[in-house]
């Protein structure tokens, strides 16, 4: 799933993308809003995220003109305005949701997984539902249920364990995974996966220190038994 | 604000104005009035010596007539011949002192002119009352002044008496002979009118003593014998002022116009300049004092509205920085090692203090929101327990340094209409006051309950408490526990305000509970169910 950056702040517009990135999104960048709409009509992305405050044209004006050729592609703002009229302005302007600086990493995530929700529903891309131990995992929601528990879910976490159930009892290695669920051109970094699984681990399984489903084969990779 | 303080100066101008105004008017009309009043003396006093001049010309005919009326004997040709030689006696008569009349004699040998007197006079001889007083009645008054009686009738010498007949005004004066006999002269009409007429002005129009007036002369019937003056009045118009010729001509009057504004701008003029100038001047200073007073009280209020305005910028241009850092420290701390406790610390520290320059900025500019009357929410969906869960989680570096711990108590967990981000100020306010504030604390208790469509939640903690004479004042703007920047206690004292005004925004209040030890604050909120 591929998402649209647009934002002025060299740093916000970086931690913005590493958060997604983080999350199991593929990013694109735009510094400005001629950019942003340059960049959608190249890679056609799946969200938007705008900044409104932009040079040259605004987040207002950029999120106008994706309407009028895209109607369904969700468009999340983000602003550092956040009187009343900012909000009510972007929403009627055809923004799905805003979020408002300053704000933290999980709000951010939080909103993009609600917006991505929302997108996969409508949009149906036909992500099957599949079994992981005792979870069920379903991939357009970004959840998965243990009994009447719902535990949140990123893009990546879904590819992993999805990677994971369909190679039930074999031993999945590092670069494996890393070319599967983080995509060719990423560098790996063996603490990156290492603290994903962990993270992973922790909102998975009922005993994050014994884990049943997703398993360590030292020097080797991950199995799921 | 401004629509206020001008509404108000312009009270300043207007109230005093309208009373002085008023003021001014009824001093005006009694200026006026009393300016009529002056005028119409001059008027009177310009015809009472028309009349004194009238006056002395009875006084001069009086004389002459005396003279005439000096008959050596009652013999007809005798009577007749002094009638003859007489510019002012057109007839003369003679009474017996028995009231008969002796000449011109009824059924005698008269002249036509004769005829004609006695024809003219008939009305006077026929009603059987003397014009004269009669000699009896004149003893009889004096036997009465004798015995002491007040009111006194005297017999006169000589006297006047006018009667009308044909074409109007006539006069007789006669005298008391003392012989008893009564002995006068009809007055010349066209003499006496000549007379009369001549001690008037002379009516010429254009070269008048009277430029801006007229006089006129008028008969019993108001029919103007004479009159002069530049000034025409319409006709049927009153006269300003009157008055009657004095005796023998009683009946006649001098009537005299003027313009009815030339009355007021003779006089009164002058007066109601000066009062309109006065007022005028008083009016300016007023004016120039209101517009003095709006002016520095604009520069006022625009001076503050720039700094709330700079505020404002400062406040969201804070925002980017702010944002990069907490999200950076946010970032750094999933990636940094789970062991490595220092550097996690350093970065709860980091984050703490972001979020808590968050809530600041927040507070600063939610208060200006509210100072605009523009503070609105945007309820939605959400559940109170995760809003807390989040508030709690955002803390829980801070507490745990502090060694407060959390107690969660009762569960508030159905999806409800609340703004998310106005309970998330809410209860931040609230926890960072027991940061601040309750130091000693060693916990931090969190009530929640829900029923009928109100969420209540009530946060205690067992630190210090508010002191009893700040009880009803921490809800203010402004007012801190402490004001001593040496107290190490930050904050701007607009924290609970806002609060306040959230919680009374989503249907709910704010309030402190009286408690024996600590500090208890009971938050109600309307949260209808979602789904209902």
């Amino acid at each position: 799933m591929k998402i649209l950056v647009a934002e002025d702040d060299r740093l916000t517009r970086q931690g913005l993308i590493d958060i997604f990135q983080d999350e199991g999104y593929e990013t694109v960048a735009a510094a400005n809003g001629k950019e942003a709409l340059a960049r959608f009509a190249e890679a056609v992305p799946d969200v938007v995220c705008l900044d409104i405050m932009m040079p040259d044209i605004s987040g207002y004006d950029v999120c106008r003109e994706i309407r009028r050729t895209h109607d369904a592609v969700p468009i999340l703002f983000i602003s550092a305005k956040s009187e009343e009229i900012d909000k009510v302005l972007g929403l009627e302007m055809g923004a799905d949701d805003y979020i408002v600086k300053p704000f933290g990493v999980k709000e951010v995530i939080a909103r993009i997984r609600a917006v991505t929700r929302r997108h996969a529903r409508t949009q149906k891309f036909g992500e099957e539902p599949f079994t992981i131990g005792d979870l069920e995992v379903l991939p357009d929601e970004l959840r998965a249920l243990r009994d009447d528990d719902v535990i949140e879910l990123s893009v990546r976490d879904v590819s992993i364990l999805k990677l994971l159930a369909g190679n039930r009892g074999k031993v999945l290695d590092r670069d494996t995974i890393f070319n599967t669920c983080w995509g060719l051109d990423y560098m790996p970094n063996s603490r990156t996966l290492d603290q994903h699984i962990s993270q992973l681990r922790k909102r998975i399984e009922l005993d994050p220190k014994h884990p049943a489903i997703i398993t360590t084969v030292h020097n080797a990779g991950y199995r799921y038994e | 604000m401004k629509r206020r303080l001008v509404f108000i100066l312009g009270l300043i101008v207007l109230l005093p104005l309208t009373v002085l105004v008023g003021f001014g008017i009824a001093v005006a009309r009694q200026e006026k009035a009393r300016a009529q009043s002056r005028y119409e003396q001059v008027l009177v006093g310009r015809l009472s010596d028309i009349n004194s001049g009238i006056a002395k010309l009875v006084e001069v005919h009086q004389r002459e007539l005396l003279q005439i009326l000096e008959l050596p004997t009652f013999e007809p040709d005798r009577i007749r011949a002094q009638v003859r030689t007489s510019r002012l006696a057109r007839q003369l008569f003679v009474i017996a002192p028995t009231g008969d009349l002796l000449h011109p004699q009824k059924g005698g040998v008269l002249t036509a002119e004769e005829r004609a007197f006695l024809e003219r006079t008939e009305s006077l001889w026929e009603s059987g009352e003397s014009f004269w007083i009669p000699e009896e009645i004149a003893a009889t008054s004096k036997k009465r002044a004798i015995k002491g009686r007040k009111r006194v009738i005297r017999a006169n010498d000589s006297g006047w008496h006018t009667w009308f007949w044909g074409e109007g005004l006539r006069l007789i004066f006669w005298v008391r002979r003392p012989t008893g006999h009564i002995v006068g002269a009809e007055v010349e009409r066209a003499a006496m009118m000549s007379d009369v007429i001549a001690q008037l002005p002379v009516a010429d129009y254009t070269r008048t003593p009277l430029p801006k007036g007229r006089i006129v002369l008028v008969d019993a019937q108001s029919r103007p014998l004479y009159q002069w003056g530049a000034f025409q009045p319409a006709k049927g118009t009153l006269p300003t002022v009157a008055q009657n010729l004095p005796a023998p001509f009683t009946a006649w009057s001098l009537h005299y116009f003027v313009p009815a504004n030339g009355i007021g701008a003779a006089l009164g003029r002058s007066a109601i300049f000066n009062i309109v100038t006065g007022l005028s001047a008083l009016a300016l200073s007023l004016i120039a004092l209101a517009t003095y007073f709006y002016r520095e009280s604009s520069r006022d209020m625009h001076e503050a509205s720039r700094r709330v305005t700079f505020v404002n910028q400062v406040s969201h241009e804070l925002k980017t920085p702010l944002t990069n850092i907490r999200m950076y420290a946010e970032l750094l701390e999933q990636r940094i090692s789970e062991e490595d406790k220092r550097c996690r610390s350093y970065i709860d520290v980091l984050v703490a203090e972001t979020q808590r320059l968050s809530r600041l900025i927040t507070n600063v500019l939610t208060f200006a929101t509210q100072r605009r009357g523009n503070l609105k929410l945007h309820p939605k969906t959400a559940c109170v327990d995760s809003v807390i869960a989040n508030v709690i989680a955002s803390f829980d570096p801070a507490l745990r340094a502090m060694g407060i711990e959390v107690v969660l108590e009762g569960k508030a967990d159905r999806p409800v209409a609340l703004d998310v981000d106005a309970l998330e100020q809410i209860l931040g306010n609230i926890i960072s006051n027991v940061e601040k504030y309750a130091t000693q604390a060693t916990t931090l208790r969190l009530h929640r309950e829900q029923h009928a469509g109100t969420t209540v939640v009530t946060v205690s903690d067992d630190g210090p408490g508010v002191p009893a004479a700040q009880r009803d004042t921490i809800f203010r703007p402004f007012v801190r526990l402490s004001n001593k920047l040496t107290d190490g206690v930050s904050g701007t004292g607009i924290g609970l305000t806002i609060s306040r005004r959230l919680a009374m925004l989503h249907g709910g209040t704010l309030s402190l509970v009286p408690t024996a030890s600590g500090a208890t604050f009971k938050l109600t909120l309307k949260t209808p169910e979602a789904n209902a």
